[in-house]
């Protein structure tokens, strides 16, 4: 297949979620890897925020189209409905919130029940790393979580920005590596164009 | 309701029968769009599917003789706008907001004319108070608790207490409310109302808006507008929580929140409606781009009233709208700043539709509350505001 000359200035359009419950810091992860901004003070994150980012994943420009989720309960029915398309999902808990690592399960479950699974990419985040005086989850508790589910895990803090890129980065290279695989398979790229938000194409070029 | 004998705001009561087939989502849609510039062309590309109808019955009464409304019916689709056929009315000074308080009671007054002179801002901010006071329907709310309090209500323990805690500190609307007795009225407020609507208990957003009825309702904020003296009203607390029932009551607002936003999302649906009706080109051209759910793009704007992260002098006039005009203020309100962003939206494909709707639509469009009066009017009057 040829390269197709056009204006995009991306090879690949994918849809992540980040998921987790509330106040665990999902909000300030997405602003620190998007933007570079860390702030203390930010408001809840009501039904549904949308961020942009491009990265360069393989000398491939992935365009990541990030849907970060509100993390009260009540929204849980509404936000469940926004896995459908999701290629990847960011899942994330606090190390100072022994709750919500206890809750990822529950989250697990519902990605499980809400997406194709095999086709969804995961990573397992423990934020807020930063704090060790208030930590109530160790870092071996995650881990042992995380190989259990067989997803990869990183502990993370937004506010001094430590493997914020890492976890984004080890989740685009899984999803494009599961992209490659399914065009190949089905040499059906427009597969991966249904699953996407909205109607910017995806690239029509199948070299992987 | 107090309205009903005294006045007849636009109080629109919308009846919904909606039934959609569930495979709607998954079916490709087709648009068949004739490029026509005659706008009674009925389209009826995104609700091809779908069975809907609704009913929109106004409680009408006659206040005065001065009133006399002409309603415009117009039928779209399924749907039927009534509309109120615009006229040029005298701007209501501060001696005619002090006459209608002092009343109790809009008699002279006409609905437009009160809409038209909140919109041009010409309540000052030491009105604000008693007419909030006023227009809530205080009283009967009060004699409604019955032997309930707001201090009982708020020191009584909820299940919601622990998500209250986590929102109060994050919920800055404004420099004054980083003080600590804010956050606890925030806090306080959302307790007695959790405690009281047990149903519904507390959902995000309803911080939003009592923050902003605090930092409204609060003087303080106005310091330089009222030089040297402040009044201090004990009972703002109290007061907020009887405006906060008002709208969660009276003007049904709970529903927006209830388990499954079933509420929610049929006033997004109204909406998407309304700009079928009213913006056409703009509805196909999100059509096209592939915004079929317009759910993530809208449903912060209900759940706030319009009031996340704006700044205060705003969110009062939307609270003085909202109080007496409800929901359909805000379904216009939005139609507005689409309309007012039409050129630049219709370039736009969905990424930047939906981060644009997200993070400039509501503030951009206020901009235009900056300009002087009389421009001020051209431009309300542009945007079927006034």
């Amino acid at each position: 297949m040829s390269r197709q000359a056009n204006s995009q200035d991306y090879d690949w359009l994918v849809k992540v979620i980040v998921i987790g419950d509330s106040g665990v810091g999902k909000t300030n992860i997405l602003s620190q890897f998007c933007d570079a901004k860390f702030s203390i003070t930010h408001m809840a994150t009501l039904g549904v925020d949308f961020k942009i980012k491009t990265i360069d994943v393989d000398g491939k420009k992935l365009k990541l189209q990030i849907w970060d989720t509100a993390g009260q309960e009540r929204f849980r029915n509404i936000t469940k409905t926004y896995y459908k398309g999701a290629q990847g999902v960011i899942l994330t808990y606090s190390v100072i919130d022994r709750q919500s690592f206890q809750n990822v399960d529950g989250w697990l479950r519902s990605i499980q029940e809400n997406t194709n699974s095999n086709d969804v990419q995961l990573v397992l985040v423990g934020n807020k790393a930063d704090m060790s005086a208030e930590r109530q989850v160790t870092m071996e508790e995650g881990q042992k979580l995380s190989q259990q589910y067989n997803i990869p895990f990183f502990e993370t803090s937004a506010k001094s920005n430590m493997n914020i890129n890492e976890s984004f980065h080890n989740l685009a290279q899984r999803i494009i590596s599961t992209l490659c695989k399914m065009q190949a398979n089905d040499d059906a790229p427009k597969l991966n164009l249904k699953q996407t938000e909205g109607k910017e194409k995806t690239k029509a070029d199948g070299c992987c | 309701m107090w309205l009903t004998r005294s006045y007849s705001f636009i109080k629109t009561r919308l009846d919904y029968h909606i039934r959609k087939h569930p495979q709607i989502q998954e079916e490709q849609p087709i648009v068949t769009y004739q490029p026509s510039l005659n706008i009674k062309n009925k389209q009826r590309s995104v609700s091809a599917n779908t069975k809907m109808k609704i009913n929109i019955i106004k409680d009408f009464y006659q206040i005065s003789k001065d009133d006399q409304y002409v309603y415009n019916s117009l039928e779209i689709n399924d749907i039927i706008f009534i509309e109120q056929r615009r006229t040029d009315d005298k701007i209501l000074e501060k001696k005619d907001w002090l006459i209608i308080l002092k009343n109790k009671s809009f008699s002279g007054y006409k609905v437009q004319q009160i809409h038209q002179s909140i919109m041009l801002q010409t309540m000052e901010y030491d009105i604000r108070r008693q007419w909030w006071i006023f227009v809530s329907n205080q009283e009967q709310n009060i004699k409604e608790l019955k032997n309930q309090s707001f201090q009982q209500l708020k020191k009584s323990d909820t299940l919601h207490k622990i998500q209250i805690e986590k929102d109060v500190v994050r919920t800055i609307i404004h420099d004054m409310f980083k003080q600590h007795e804010n956050q606890q009225s925030l806090k306080n407020i959302l307790i007695a109302y959790a405690n009281y609507d047990k149903e519904l208990g507390y959902v995000q957003g309803l911080n939003i808006i009592v923050a902003n009825l605090l930092v409204c309702y609060d003087l303080s904020v106005n310091d330089s507008q009222l030089n040297d003296f402040e009044i201090i009203d004990k009972d703002r607390d109290e007061t907020v929580f009887f405006i906060l029932l008002y709208i969660m009551k009276d003007q049904n607002w709970r529903t927006v929140f209830l388990e499954g936003f079933e509420g929610l999302k049929i006033k997004i649906d109204v909406l998407e409606q309304m700009m079928k009706k009213k913006i056409p080109e703009l509805h196909k051209h999100f059509y096209d781009e592939g915004i079929t759910d317009f759910f993530p793009f809208f449903s912060r704007f209900y759940m706030t009233l319009l009031m996340y992260n704006i700044p205060w002098r705003f969110s009062s006039m939307i609270l003085d709208l909202f109080l007496i005009e409800g929901e359909e203020i805000i379904h216009k309100l939005i139609l507005a700043m689409l309309l007012y962003h039409k050129n630049k939206l219709i370039t736009r494909n969905y990424s930047d539709i939906r981060i644009f709707c997200q993070e400039s639509l509501i503030i951009s469009f206020l901009e235009i509350f900056d300009a002087p009066q009389p421009n001020l009017k051209a431009i309300l009057q542009k945007l079927n505001l006034l």
